[in-house]
């Protein structure tokens, strides 16, 4: 059984310290719910692990399967067995969704995949996220509702079958019939294919849904607290105030971000005043 | 001594291929109510071109450049209910100068240009793409794709200029450019010059090395870092090429796919 193995894991962001110390496992088949209030390094968390350049890890190890992860680019570690389905999918014009879908299907194979294999691998997935087949001809996320996003992370995990799925706020977005759908998906690659979900949510309507197996609280940047799934229907109740007592922290809240500074140029200039009009 | 100008004249339903070369100044006369598509697939080192088009009629040229133009200037006149399109596939190693002006004489004219430009190997590309919307009520775009790399060089200036009464007139001007080396440089320069109140104005340009965040979504699924850079930068080519028939579009295709 792979593992994924996370041990006091320092990471920051443009110079300042966002989780400190995050011990954290994640097994092969289980579902393991992570909750926190917003802020506080969950998606920080998931971003590390699936090596986003803009995250510096200045202490700590993530393992998979024993192997190093942080010394992993991150297409290796994609091909290692670890899939991030994104909060805010990039849109990216002019790639073709299924020269992309093929392209990511071929970097976990050793032979490419043959053209028919893959239009029925693809035309499966669409089918079970509940997605039109012709969105493949359309460019990546571009003009995508916020829904076909996250539908479209989901297919990409149906393809790329992953040991390992981190999914960031999947359910942010969708409406009641596509959060049965995405859980279907989660819990059906969870049976069938064994792959193992860190799932982050505010909502314990999808934890209803998909059955977590584990839940840990993050706060202020560390795992306050690792429990079963009573855990997710605790905070539903009663938010996370009773963190503050029973583990004695502070909970930190969001701190007020001054503006950017921002300038605003004049870039067309209407000239009426000739001739004396 | 004057140069010759060899002129075509097209009405109806028309689609023909026009070889520039050995032509000093080519015309081409579009008749009323006409709809033609005219693809110009040879070139001289030095080009100059006019469209007059009828009332009511859609014209659309299509340059497929593969050779070395020194200079290519282009003029055009758009009438009323007429509509004008250029398409330019550029994969030359120079094009000393590109000009085209559009008149936009007639309401509810309506013209736009396409431009997808490879410089790679040392070359350089310069483009000046304007519009005068003499008129209300017409419509220009200028939509611009452009790969700089090897040290190269693209410059493209778009200049839409609405004119004093075009009440209603429309300009909108896209210009994006990838910067593959740091070595290589890309200048633009997206000018409005408007003359009148009640219009609608919009320009953009964006120009820089792929996006990061790109880049880590397409790594994110296993795709090496190459071929990232090479999906993204076909996505900002290869559209063009939808905009040519089957056998054009092929070599469009075949020729980015050389590069990347």
């Amino acid at each position: 059984m792979k593992s994924l193995k996370i041990e006091n894991l320092h990471v920051e962001v443009e110079g300042k310290e966002i989780l400190k110390g995050v011990n954290l496992d994640i097994n092969e088949g289980e579902i393991l719910a992570l909750l926190g209030p917003n802020g506080h390094g969950k998606s920080t968390l998931l971003a590390a692990i699936m090596g986003n350049p803009r995250y510096k890890v200045t202490e700590g190890k993530i393992t998979f399967d024993g192997k190093d992860v942080l010394s992993m680019s991150v297409d290796e570690r994609s091909k290692a067995g670890l899939f991030l389905a994104f909060q805010n999918p990039s849109e990216i014009p002019g790639v073709v969704s299924a020269d992309f879908f093929k392209g990511a299907m071929n970097a976990h194979r050793e032979n490419k995949i043959k053209l028919f294999e893959f239009y029925r691998s693809l035309e499966e997935a669409c089918k079970e996220v509940n997605l039109p087949f012709d969105m493949v001809n359309r460019n990546l996320n571009d003009g995508f509702s916020g829904g076909e996003k996250k539908r479209n992370e989901i297919l990409q995990m149906i393809l790329l079958n992953p040991n390992i799925a981190m999914l960031d706020e999947i359910d942010s977005g969708l409406d009641v019939d596509a959060v049965n759908t995405v859980s279907q998906c989660i819990v059906k690659q969870n049976r069938e294919k064994n792959t193992g979900f860190l799932v982050i949510s505010h909502y314990a309507r999808l934890f209803d849904l998909i059955h977590p197996s584990k839940a840990a609280i993050m706060v202020n940047g560390k795992i306050a607290t690792i429990g079963d799934a009573s855990l997710i229907t605790r905070i539903d109740k009663e938010g996370y105030e009773w963190i503050e007592k029973e583990y004695n922290v502070s909970i930190k809240k969001e701190e007020d971000q001054p503006m950017n500074k921002v300038s605003i140029g004049v870039c067309a200039t209407k000239e009426v005043l000739k001739n004396g009009k | 001594m004057a140069n010759s100008i060899t002129s075509y004249f097209y009405e109806g339903e028309t689609k023909n291929t026009v070889s520039l070369k050995k032509e000093d100044a080519v015309s081409f006369l579009i008749h009323d109510n006409s709809n033609v598509t005219l693809d110009i697939d040879s070139f001289n080192k030095d080009n100059k071109v006019s469209v007059v088009v009828g009332n009511n009629s859609s014209i659309k040229l299509r340059l497929l450049i593969l050779v070395d133009i020194n200079s290519f200037e282009i003029n055009v006149n758009v009438p009323r209910g007429s509509n004008f399109e250029l398409v330019i596939a550029d994969f030359s190693k120079e094009i000393g100068s590109f000009k085209s002006l559009v008149n936009l004489e007639g309401e509810n004219s309506e013209a736009a240009i396409h431009l997808a430009t490879l410089s790679n190997d040392n070359n350089k590309k310069k483009f000046n793409l304007s519009f005068d919307h003499k008129v209300g009520k017409t419509k220009s775009l200028i939509d611009c794709y452009g790969v700089s790399k090897d040290s190269s060089l693209i410059k493209i200036d778009g200049i839409s200029h609405i004119y004093e009464n075009a009440n209603k007139a429309d300009a909108t001007q896209k210009v994006r450019v990838i910067l593959f080396d740091k070595e290589s440089e890309a200048i633009a320069n997206p000018i409005l010059k408007i003359d009148c109140n009640d219009i609608k104005a919009q320009h953009a340009c964006a120009i820089g090395s792929l996006r990061e965040e790109h880049l880590y979504y397409l790594l994110s699924r296993g795709i090496e870092i190459n071929e990232a850079r090479s999906l993204i930068t076909l996505g900002y080519l290869l559209p063009i090429a939808t905009y040519f028939d089957e056998k054009e579009s092929e070599k469009i295709k075949e020729i980015i796919g050389g590069v990347f």
